[in-house]
């Protein structure tokens, strides 16, 4: 055993810490060693101030109840961050679904705004007049009389309405 | 619906008032009446005329009335026009009726309310064109084109009395 082992034991023997057959041994050699003799009269000496100079803390109630107060603090704290934990995942909820519906709502938009319009054969005329033609190879002219009472259109297609006609009639 | 609602008013006066029977009655024509007419102002009556134009007179043909070969003379070179068919067409609203004019022209109208109609013009079962607008008493709504030699074909449209 060295120096320092033998002080750690001496101050072991001065806290209480050792008993039995060890203590016993420890003492025999304290009491036949002049310089283990001084550490040990030093330490106990320590102790004796370190013990005077301390307040003592006498606890509020006693100590069972004292100890149940602070385990229910434990747990109301534990509680409050599990309330905690849990209001995270609602905004995290709101996210995951407003993200991508804001996301698909600029998608459509943009596709609306982009989709090709019909092609736009509309002419518009005078008044309430609307005119839609099915081809673009077809010419037409349009004409309103000045009182609206007549409106024209003129179509670069051309029937042989008299034939027709008789045809129709001979169907 | 309208009729069921003017007959639950009529039960609800004849409960209140203590009308007799025959009042009663009297009252639910009245309604029902009203309910008629309402309806038949819905429909629109269009006349279409095929038309042929011509610079040359054709014996034996019909004439187009006076105001519409004024109307188109002012405007076309052609001075004789000849009505070669005429058809009545009667649409209720918001409803569409075809008619053939001649073996290959054909008209589709249909009734857009408030006088509004919308005419497509299909020759050989192709659309040519669809003209929408508000056809008022006395005005004329004209689709026309060229025909055979000097002349024109016309398709005149207007609304019936």
């Amino acid at each position: 055993m060295n120096e320092n082992e033998i002080q750690l034991k001496v101050q072991a023997l001065v806290d209480g810490e050792l008993t039995g057959r060890e203590a016993e041994e420890l003492r025999q050699r304290i009491d036949n060693d002049a310089e283990l003799q001084q550490l040990h009269a030093e330490l106990t000496q320590m102790r004796g101030f370190i013990a005077d100079s301390e307040l003592p803390r006498p606890l509020p109630e006693s100590s069972d109840f004292y100890w149940s107060k602070i385990s229910q603090a434990i747990e109301r704290e534990e509680s409050a961050g599990e309330r905690t934990s849990r209001s995270i995942p609602v905004s995290r909820w709101l996210l995951r679904w407003l993200a991508p519906l804001v996301g698909v709502s600029a998608v459509v938009l943009l596709l609306t705004l982009r989709q090709p319009t019909a092609p736009d054969l509309g002419i518009m005329l005078s008044g309430d007049h609307e005119l839609e033609l099915s081809s673009d190879e077809i010419d037409v002219m349009t004409y309103n009389t000045d009182d609206d009472s007549m409106s024209i259109v003129w179509l670069d297609y051309s029937m042989d309405i008299q034939r027709d006609y008789m045809e129709l009639w001979l169907d | 619906m309208a009729n069921e609602l003017e007959t639950s008013f009529a039960m609800t006066l004849l409960r209140r008032h203590n009308l007799n029977r025959l009042a009663f009655l009297l009252a639910l024509l009245f309604f029902a009446g009203g309910g008629w007419v309402s309806a038949q102002a819905d429909s629109i009556s269009v006349n279409a005329r095929l038309v042929l134009g011509t610079g040359k007179e054709k014996q034996g043909s019909k004439k187009v009335s006076e105001s519409i070969r004024k109307r188109l003379a002012k405007v076309f070179k052609w001075m004789h026009y000849y009505q070669l068919s005429s058809k009545k067409l009667t649409i209720e609203d918001a409803k569409t009726q075809t008619s053939k004019l001649s073996k290959n022209a054909s008209i589709k109208v249909t009734n857009q309310k408030n006088g509004k109609i919308s005419v497509s013009l299909f020759s050989g079962g192709k659309m040519l064109l669809q003209k929408t607008q508000t056809l008022r008493t006395g005005h004329y709504m004209v689709l026309a084109g060229k025909s055979t030699g000097d002349s024109a074909w016309f398709i005149v449209l207007s609304k019936s009395k």
